[in-house]
């Protein structure tokens, strides 16, 4: 069982990662290695992290989405998943950048998780929803206007938070107008350090309650900040 | 664990397709390719889940701008124009008296011409890094839905703008003709047309390209054709 509610009713922090794996994830960096195997290893961190930490551990479920990939569309990766559960797997790039397509499913994704979890009884979070991508999106002009339309009223209506994370060469512009909050730049290919904040910030956040004023860990790590 | 049944990868209980290869048929021993054995049958199917309105075009990366396209394109030109002349000019030095006379020695030129600039679009794009030296300066590369593009390919792609050109100017030719003919010796009339006439030659010349301004994926006719496409690195 990869989400067991009954031995662990602790309190859950729903997750979705929107993972860019287009064709453009294979072209090499400076370091010889391509993007797609900074964020493999990244995914490799993620797992590393979430299971040496307690709280994250017991508290954090994961879905996984993926935009491009071997069948060049957006679609469902990895459905709901225990942290204690999570393997990390590797990608391998091809195909378009059909982001609208992964938004929407996100979004679809995350209220499902969220009416999973509260109908198991077990309190949650609010559901957080990460898009990583490093290139234009190749969905059509009113397919993105329609998918950022959703986003960004699904953060207005506090349904799930939002952080978009762009990979050096995306479109910020684009970026930007899936959530209100500004896009975060990632610094070179620091993937690695991203996830292991990624898990330290969930952690945190599983552990609040409603109203609490939450500071997650600070970004310098991987976020670049334009010096 | 589960494992692909295409490929064979191993997956995570709740993975619904191979990170792999995409397939989504797993089984729980490890067998590739089990969906073509009669004895062994597929444990289970993931159900398909995608972005509701995905995009049907199968090819790979995202595509490059008009504006490194066209750079690429006129270092490419410059390129090849140099060393065509290079070899021009060694082969006129080497054996200036060995051609009979003037058409055999521009046949023989423009052969090779055509053979160089062949070869090099050909196996540039074939090449390990998809690219010419232009595509590669601007930061794009053609591909296919596999990625880089095999040679026998890269030489289709490379000939066909010509063959096209060549067909579609014959075309017009035969169907401007008669005007020519109707008007012979009409003075000002001959020079309009001429004027008419060279300004839809340079369109219709062209034309394998035109359409790239027309589709969201920026595919000129040959990409088409060929259902390859210049990316960004």
């Amino acid at each position: 069982m990869t989400v067991d509610y009954v031995n662990n009713p602790n309190q859950r922090t729903p997750c979705v990662l929107v993972l860019d794996a287009s064709y453009s994830m294979s072209s090499r960096t400076k370091s010889g290695k391509t993007r797609i195997e900074h964020l493999n290893e990244g995914l490799h961190a993620l797992e590393d992290a979430l299971k040496s930490d307690p709280i994250a551990l017991t508290r954090v479920q994961i879905s996984i989405v993926i935009v491009g990939g071997p069948n060049s569309q957006a679609e469902l990766l990895m459905d709901w998943t225990d942290a204690n559960h999570f393997t990390a797997f590797d990608l391998k790039p091809a195909g378009n950048t059909p982001l609208a397509e992964g938004l929407q499913l996100g979004l679809e994704l995350a209220e499902e998780g969220k009416n999973t979890i509260l109908s198991n009884g077990v309190s949650l979070t609010r559901p957080w929803m990460i898009v990583i991508s490093d290139g234009d999106p190749t969905s059509s002009a009113s397919a993105w206007k329609e998918a950022t339309l959703a986003t960004r009223e699904a953060e207005t209506n506090n349904k799930v938070e939002i952080f978009p994370i762009a990979v050096e060469g995306a479109s910020i512009e684009k970026m930007n107008q899936i959530s209100h909050k500004p896009c975060a730049q990632l610094s070179g290919m620091k993937f690695k350090e991203l996830f292991v904040w990624i898990s330290d910030s969930m952690s945190k956040y599983a552990q609040s309650r409603p109203g609490d004023n939450i500071t997650l860990p600070n970004t310098d790590p991987w976020r670049d900040v334009g010096l | 664990m589960k494992f692909c049944t295409k490929c064979g990868q191993g997956s995570a209980p709740t993975m619904m397709l191979c990170a792999s290869c995409g397939n989504r048929e797993f089984s729980d021993t490890q067998n590739v390719n089990q969906k073509n054995s009669p004895h062994i049958k597929p444990h289970h199917t993931a159900p398909k889940r995608v972005g509701s309105s995905s995009s049907s075009y199968i090819s790979s990366g995202d595509p490059a701008g008009h504006v490194p396209r066209f750079f690429a394109y006129i270092i490419d030109i410059i390129i090849v124009t140099i060393f065509c002349a290079i070899v021009g000019a060694i082969l006129g030095f080497l054996s200036p008296t060995s051609f009979s006379n003037q058409s055999s020695t521009e046949l023989i030129s423009s052969s090779i011409s055509i053979v160089i600039v062949t070869l090099y679009f050909a196996l540039l794009h074939s090449g390990s890094k998809g690219a010419t030296f232009g595509k590669q300066i601007c930061n794009i590369q053609l591909v296919n839905e596999n990625g880089i593009i095999p040679f026998w390919l890269a030489v289709v792609r490379a000939i066909l703008p010509t063959i096209l050109s060549i067909g579609f100017v014959v075309v017009l030719g035969l169907l401007i003709s008669p005007l020519f003919i109707a008007f012979d010796g009409k003075g000002d009339f001959n020079v309009i047309i001429l004027v008419l006439f060279s300004i839809i030659f340079l369109i219709v010349m062209f034309s394998p390209y035109w359409i790239i301004f027309t589709n969201d994926h920026r595919k000129s006719m040959i990409d088409m054709i060929c259902k390859t496409r210049v990316v960004k690195k």
